[in-house]
């Protein structure tokens, strides 16, 4: 049989969880018929276990504990069937005070503890003798000597011939001190859940090394409060559980940036850090609760109206007076809003992704680096040969060797799997350059282009399925075609629409925008919803009217590109997704008020070709600019959002 | 690499791992240095994953519990969210969750 089939059975007996034994741990036949190892070929039902105890039985020597990796020298035997040395048994039962099975979680009140490794739960009937206290019986003498001596204080440099048994770290630790001039760490010591002898034993520099630098093993050294002098922690855990205990924490600081929390050591200093940094509420009974504090203005004066109003009834002067005596630092307020910038980032994803759509976050080369090369790996499927090749083409490349469309050749006959992406890989590489260099720029052009014919295919379809997704897709689109500068747009322009009207000349702008500020304030008031609202820009302004098939047509144009069989009302599913900026303010009460249709308007309405599709623009032009009483400010500002 | 069946697919996404001195009674430190959007992992990366607290056990090796991580991204544990608004988000609008799962892929891991 075949190894996997060993283990998968093994696994499927033994293990309802995930974790099995990852070497030759030997898998359980049937308990009831406690056998010794010799018979345990003729078992019935288990035939793909004969394979195995051969395998064991000619490895046996290097058995090793799944656990430690050590060579099992006496087993602890389960109920539950799992083995492991007596050490790790030991460790859990007597130092971690646990019984359940290390290997799948099990309560055991009892576990046996053998030399024999190769036998049975089932097949121990006679014990030497039984610890109560750790629920550990013993096979014989030797076990139980060797188990029980690891928690036994010796001194391993002492060379008397009767060993010492001191009890406890402390003890332990003034003997090495007196005798040898050496201790051990006492954090280390009520920490570590290790045995007495397997704790390092150190002179007093390698002890002061130890605590605060650690080792080069990965150990960083024992972490230090810096409020209380000296003090050091086996962890960071420990520190924490410390530090949350002992000192105070800044809640509001940790609410605007909660990977970098604010202690204190206590609360007088909490309270000068809230005063200094945030807004206090100096009323007495507030204070008295030890604190009222809030993150800016607005929080406190909400919590103040809502309470304490009768304060603010009743002496409404003398509470202006406080006021202004806890309202201050504006530096900090400054500081404040900076450092949420980030965190809110992360705290408020959805909000956050969606403004920052077209943003894209820079990573290190370093980091770069390391994620094309597992993209590699990983297309690759872990082959040395192919990855070295992969490699080969990169250094080429970037010795300039091979240019980028030659490179993505290479990439397209190197990764043939289904599911490799080269232009991914070729976009990972480019980020390993430097931004803007001529290997960056060649490279990530590729990618660029790929990209927006992706979009290009996906965008539309996506409208109809997924409006959120559309949204940002379509937004990325136009913020496309605005860098690329299509049209000859003059800046000024485009401050004032970021609609797809680029191409068209700017001369038809401005009537319009004055046309719109005009019209809004007459027709809007009418009839917002009215699908004849083009008629009554004919009628009063003729540059309205050229203005609209301009617009038109070039947003057609620009996404005919895209489909050019799409249907008008299409287009308009497309559009409205681009105006949002504006729209929620005004729309919603244009909406949903009552049509007054203008009689006249409604009679004109089918002169007018792909009426729908301007009615729905300019309505949305309209109902956005109609609202905003200082309309340029407000535009201008919702353009800088939407660029 | 972020599952195939998963918003995640194609994303690259760095952990990492931070072995206690007493490993392996207790867990690996594990968490995500790559942003990803995930109910279960929060902005710092960490990962709420019973099998990296108490559901420990010192015979679940690396290669297990990173396995462990793979099946969660692609199915994320809502009820036990360490970001209740992205869970809520998965569970009452599952397409927007994983449009923005996928866009954040695309934005960090990518």
């Amino acid at each position: 049989m075949s190894e996997p089939t060993k283990e998968n059975v093994a696994s499927k007996r033994n293990f309802r969880r995930t974790q099995g034994p990852q070497n030759n741990t030997k898998p359980s036949n049937d308990k009831k018929n406690p056998r010794r190892k010799q018979k345990r070929n003729n078992v019935p039902g288990a035939p793909s276990l004969d394979t195995s105890n051969t395998e064991d039985d000619s490895d046996e020597e290097n058995e090793l504990c799944v656990i430690c990796a050590r060579k099992l020298l006496y087993v602890s035997l389960t109920p539950c069937h799992h083995k492991t040395c007596h050490i790790c048994a030991f460790r859990q039962r007597a130092l971690y005070e646990k019984r359940t099975c290390l290997i799948c979680r099990t309560e055991n009140e009892e576990v046996t503890f053998t030399d024999q490794i190769d036998e049975e739960i089932s097949d121990i009937q006679n014990f030497y003798e039984k610890n109560e206290k750790y629920g550990i019986k013993f096979a014989s003498e030797e076990v139980a000597t060797a188990t029980m001596n690891l928690l036994k204080f010796f001194c391993p440099l002492s060379k008397d011939e009767e060993a010492v048994d001191f009890g406890s770290f402390k003890k332990y630790n003034e003997h090495l001190k007196s005798e040898h001039s050496r201790m051990i760490c006492l954090i280390c010591a009520t920490h570590k859940h290790a045995f007495p002898a397997e704790l390092e034993i150190f002179a007093q520099n390698q002890l002061r090394n130890h605590q605060s630098k650690g080792n080069s093993e990965g150990f960083k050294g024992h972490p230090m409060c810096a409020f209380c002098s000296g003090k050091r922690f086996y962890s960071d855990d420990e520190l924490y559980v410390h530090m949350r205990n002992q000192h105070e924490k800044c809640h509001i600081c940790d609410r605007i940036n909660p990977t970098s929390p604010q202690y204190f050591k206590d609360y007088d200093q909490l309270f000068d850090h809230f005063r200094h940094s945030h807004y206090v509420c100096t009323v007495q009974s507030c204070l008295d609760n030890k604190f009222v504090v809030f993150k800016d203005e607005l929080e406190l004066q909400a919590h103040i109206l809502q309470e304490h109003g009768n304060i603010l009834k009743g002496k409404p002067k003398f509470f202006q007076s406080e006021l202004s005596t806890f309202i201050s630092a504006p530096s900090r307020v400054v500081r404040e809003r900076d450092a949420y910038d980030l965190p809110s980032m992360s705290s408020l994803p959805g909000s956050a992704s969606s403004s920052r759509t077209n943003v894209r976050a820079a990573s290190s080369p370093e980091e770069s680096r390391l994620r094309l090369a597992e993209r590699a790996k990983y297309y690759l499927e872990n082959s040395k040969e192919d990855f070295d090749k992969f490699t080969s083409y990169n250094e080429n490349y970037a010795k300039g060797y091979l240019s980028a469309e030659k490179l993505l050749e290479s990439y397209k006959l190197l990764f043939t799997k289904p599911n490799a992406d080269v232009y991914l890989l070729a976009h990972n590489l480019a980020e390993t350059f430097p931004r803007n260099s001529a290997k960056y720029n060649n490279l990530n052009a590729i990618y660029e282009q790929r990209e927006q014919a992706l979009e290009r295919q996906t965008s539309l379809p996506s409208l109809s399925s997924d409006p959120s997704l559309s949204m940002s897709m379509a937004r990325g689109h136009w913020g496309g075609t605005n860098d690329g500068g299509s049209g000859g747009a003059p800046s000024g322009v485009r401050n004032i629409k970021n609609l797809p009207t680029l191409k068209s000349p700017a001369a038809s702008y401005d009537p319009f925008a004055t046309t719109i500020k005009k019209q809004a304030s007459k027709g809007v008031k009418s009839s917002k919803r009215s699908t004849s609202q083009p008629i009554s820009y004919r009628a009063t302004s003729n540059n309205a009217v050229a203005f609209s098939p301009t617009y038109l047509e070039s947003k057609k144009n620009s996404s005919s590109a895209a489909s050019l069989n799409n249907s008008k009302d299409k287009l308009k599913t497309l559009n409205l997704p681009q105006l949002p900026p504006p729209k929620p303010k005004v729309q919603i009460p244009g909406l949903n008020r009552p049509q007054a249709a203008d009689p006249k308007q409604w009679g004109k309405k089918s002169s007018i070709e792909n009426a729908n599709v301007h009615d729905d623009l300019k309505e949305l032009n309209i109902s956005s600019n109609g609202g905003n009483k200082k309309k340029s400010k407000q535009k201008q500002l919702l353009f800088h959002i939407g660029i | 690499m972020g599952p195939a069946d998963s918003p995640y697919a194609g994303g690259v996404f760095f952990l990492s791992i931070h072995f206690p001195t007493d490993y392996p009674f207790k867990p690996p430190k594990i968490s995500f240095t790559t942003k990803i959007y995930h109910p279960n992992i929060n902005a710092n990366g960490n990962i709420c994953l019973d099998i990296l607290k108490d559901q420990w056990s010192p015979a679940l090796t690396l290669s297990k519990v990173l396995l462990s991580i793979c099946s969660l991204l692609t199915d994320a544990n809502p009820d036990d969210p360490l970001v209740p608004e992205i869970a809520h988000i998965y569970k009452t609008d599952r397409s927007k969750y994983e449009a923005t799962a996928r866009e954040w892929t695309k934005k960090y891991a990518v």
